[in-house]
C-alpha cells in the first residue's frame, strides 16, 4: 500500500485522462457497451439464459418424444389435434419466466445493492441508461431466444419422426411462427426490465412478471365467457400463441394486431419507466 | 468548487436537510461532519443530482450535475462502498463506469495497481472486506481524474494503514488544487484530516470554519494535568484566570488556558508534572453538544426514518 497521492494523479495541468470527443452516438454507445460489460460480468445472466434453453428445449423435446412413442395407440382424434408447433414449445410458459427474471435483475440488483446511484453517478442522463439496458437485454434474449427457439423446432420435429407430422421450417407460415416464438423472449425480458425499474425491488418485480405472463393467463382463461376471450386475447403469452400457432384463434386478436400489441408491450412499460426514473429520487 | 445554496429536502415528515447554504472550495480538504442522520449522505445525492431538492440549489462548478455528460471527468464520488455487485470483479465494476465515461482501460488497470487491488481484480467484489471495497469505491471516484471529489465516509472499514494511506490521498488531491469534500461522523478523524470543517446537525449548517479555528473555539476544551502538587497546581491556575476540576482519577482538568500556559505557569512554579495533555475526548464531547438536539431528534425517529 504504498501508492501516494502524487502517483495516483500526475499533477493538476495536463489532465492524465483524456476527455473523449464529443458526439451523442459515440457517447450512447458507449453506455450500451457500459451495460454490455456489466451484463456479461453477471454470473446470473450465464443462468438464466442457460435455464431458458433448457427448459425450453427440453420440454418440447420431452413431449414430442412422448408423443412419437404414443403415436401407434393413439387415438385418431388425438392424432388429427397433434399440432407439431404446439409440441414443440410447450416448454416457453416456463421458460419465458427466467428470461423474464433476467430483465428484472438487469436493473433490479443495482437498487437492491445501491450500484444504481454510481451508475447514476456516471452517467446522470437516466433514460439514456434505460435505454443502454433495454438494447443490451433486449439484443441478448432475442439471440438467445431465436437460438432457443429454432433448436426447439428443430429437435422436436426430428423426434416426431414416426408421427408423419413433423413439419419443415420451409412449409408455409412455419418460419414466421418459429421466430415469433424467439421474439417473444425479447418482449418478455424488457417488461421484466420495466417491472424492475417499476417495482425497484427484485422479488416484487419478478412476482409482477409471473403475474402478467404466468398467473393471469391462466386465471383468465378459467373466467366464463366472454370475459376469458375479452381480456385473454390482450395477454403477452396469449398474444404471442396467435403468432406461433398455426391455427390462430379465430376469439382473439387477429394476427397483424396481435403483433402490434404484443410489440406495443415493452414501449409501453419501458415508457412508464422512463418517466419513474425522472421523477423520483435514485 | 462545490455551491450548495438554500437546500431543503423532506421526505415526508421528515426534514433531512434544512436550507442549508455552503461552499466546498478547490485546494483543501474539507470535512463534512454531522453525527448520523444530520444529513451529510442526503446533501451529497443532492449535489449529485441523485434526489432533487425541495428547495434550492446545488451546482458544483455552477452547473448542476444533471446536465453533465461523461461527468466522472469533472466529478467524482465514492457515495456508499457496499454498493457494488456481488458476483462482478473489480475490472468489471471499473471497466463499465469507465466505459460509459469514454475512459480507456489502461486507466482501470492503473487505478487498481494503485488502490492496492491488483491481487483481487478478478476475484468476485463480494467477497471483498469493507477496507477493499472502500478502497474500489476511491478508485472509482479517481477514474475520471476529476477536479471536484466526494467522499462519504471513506474511513469505515479502512485499517490504520489504509487510513493513513487516504489521509495522505486527500491531503495530495488537495494539494493539485482539486475541490476534495470528505465526510464523516467523527470529529476526532476529520480534525487530522481535514483543513475546513462544514458541520451540520440535524439539516441545519452548524459551523463553517477552519478545522484549527473549529477546535480553537471549543473552549471547553479540556487539558489535563496530573501532578504530585494538584493542590498548589490548582492555585497557580485559578490564579492565572483557569477554571480547575478535580478528576476521578486524581488528576486536575483545567480549562479557559491554552496548554503552553498552564506548562509555563507549572515551570515557572517549580511545580513538578507527570501528564499534561489536551483531553480528545473533550473534543468530541465538545462537538457532541454542539450537535446534541440532532442526535436526540434523530434517536426520537430513528424508526421513523433510518439514513440510506
Amino acid at each position: 500500500m504504498s501508492a501516494t497521492a502524487t502517483s495516483v494523479r500526475t499533477g493538476s495541468p495536463a489532465k492524465a485522462v483524456p476527455r473523449p470527443t464529443a458526439g451523442r452516438v459515440a457517447w450512447f454507445t458507449d453506455l450500451i457497451r457500459a451495460e454490455w460489460i456489466k451484463f456479461r460480468a453477471t454470473r446470473s445472466t450465464y443462468y438464466s439464459i442457460l435455464g431458458m434453453a433448457l427448459i425450453a428445449i427440453g420440454v418440447g423435446a420431452l413431449v414430442a418424444r412422448t408423443d412419437d412413442v404414443h403415436w401407434p395407440t393413439m387415438l385418431p382424434v388425438d392424432r388429427a389435434g397433434l399440432d407439431p408447433i404446439g409440441v414443440a414449445f410447450r416448454g416457453f410458459p416456463i421458460a419465458q419466466l427466467t428470461i423474464g427474471a433476467l430483465g428484472v435483475l438487469m436493473i433490479s440488483s443495482e437498487y437492491s445493492c445501491g450500484l444504481i446511484r454510481t451508475t447514476f453517478a456516471a452517467a446522470p442522463q437516466r433514460r439514456a441508461v434505460l435505454g443502454a439496458k433495454a438494447v443490451v437485454i433486449g439484443a441478448a434474449a432475442l439471440v438467445a431466444g431465436e437460438a432457443t427457439s429454432f433448436a426447439a423446432f428443430f429437435l422436436a420435429q426430428g423426434l416426431l419422426s414416426s408421427t408423419g407430422k413433423g413439419l419443415s421450417i420451409a412449409d408455409p407460415g412455419t418460419l414466421a411462427e418459429v421466430a415469433s416464438a424467439g421474439m417473444y423472449m425479447a418482449v418478455v425480458a424488457l417488461i421484466g426490465l420495466a417491472l424492475g425499474v417499476l417495482v425497484r425491488h427484485t422479488a416484487g418485480g419478478i412476482s409482477a412478471l409471473f403475474l402478467l405472463v404466468f398467473v393471469a393467463p391462466n386465471v383468465i382463461d378459467g373466467l366464463p365467457q366472454p370475459w376469458s376471450v375479452r381480456i385473454g386475447e390482450w395477454l403477452p403469452p396469449n398474444l404471442a400463441q396467435q403468432l406461433v400457432a398455426i391455427h390462430p384463434s379465430a376469439e382473439f386478436l387477429s394476427r397483424p394486431w396481435s403483433l402490434v400489441v404484443l410489440l406495443a408491450y415493452p414501449v409501453v412499460f419501458l415508457t412508464a419507466a422512463a418517466w419513474r426514473l425522472s421523477h423520483s429520487d435514485a | 468548487m462545490i455551491e450548495v445554496s438554500e437546500v431543503t429536502k423532506r421526505y415526508g415528515e421528515y426534514v433531512a436537510v434544512d436550507a442549508l447554504s455552503f461552499t466546498v472550495r478547490p485546494g483543501h480538504v474539507t470535512g463534512f461532519l454531522g453525527p448520523n442522520g444530520a444529513g451529510k449522505s442526503t446533501t451529497l445525492r443532492i449535489i449529485l443530482g441523485l434526489d432533487v431538492p425541495d428547495r434550492g440549489e446545488a451546482t458544483i462548478d455552477g452547473r448542476r450535475f444533471g446536465t453533465l455528460v461523461r461527468p466522472l471527468h469533472e466529478v467524482g464520488a465514492l457515495l456508499d462502498a457496499g454498493a457494488v455487485h456481488p458476483s462482478r470483479n473489480a475490472l468489471a465494476h471499473l471497466g463499465s463506469l469507465a466505459r460509459a465515461n469514454g475512459i480507456a482501460h489502461g486507466r482501470v488497470t492503473a487505478l487498481i495497481d494503485q488502490v492496492g487491488l491488483t491481487s483481487v481484480a478478478k476475484r468476485k467484489v463480494g467477497g471483498y472486506s469493507l477496507g477493499m471495497k472502500q478502497r474500489l469505491g476511491i478508485a472509482a471516484a479517481l477514474l475520471g481524474d476529476p477536479a471536484v471529489l466526494m467522499f462519504d465516509e471513506p474511513v469505515n472499514g479502512l485499517d490504520p494503514e489504509g487510513v493513513r494511506w487516504l489521509r495522505e490521498l486527500l491531503h495530495g488531491l488537495a494539494a493539485e488544487g482539486r475541490t476534495v469534500l470528505v465526510s464523516s461522523h467523527l470529529l476526532s478523524e476529520m480534525a487530522q484530516t481535514a483543513d475546513h470543517l462544514i458541520v451540520i446537525g440535524r439539516g441545519r449548517l452548524i459551523s463553517d470554519t477552519s478545522t484549527r479555528a473549529f477546535i480553537e473555539q471549543g473552549s471547553s476544551t479540556r487539558i489535563v494535568a496530573r501532578s504530585p502538587y494538584a493542590g498548589e497546581l490548582s492555585r497557580v491556575v485559578l490564579a492565572d484566570g483557569g477554571e480547575v476540576e478535580a478528576l476521578d482519577d486524581g488528576a486536575l482538568g483545567i480549562k479557559g488556558l491554552p496548554i503552553q500556559r498552564v506548562g509555563r505557569l507549572a515551570a515557572e512554579s517549580g511545580i513538578e508534572l507527570h501528564e499534561l495533555r489536551t483531553d480528545h475526548a473533550s473534543l468530541e464531547e465538545a462537538f457532541m453538544q454542539l450537535t446534541a438536539d440532532s442526535v436526540q431528534y434523530h434517536v426520537a425517529s430513528a424508526t421513523a426514518h433510518e439514513e440510506s
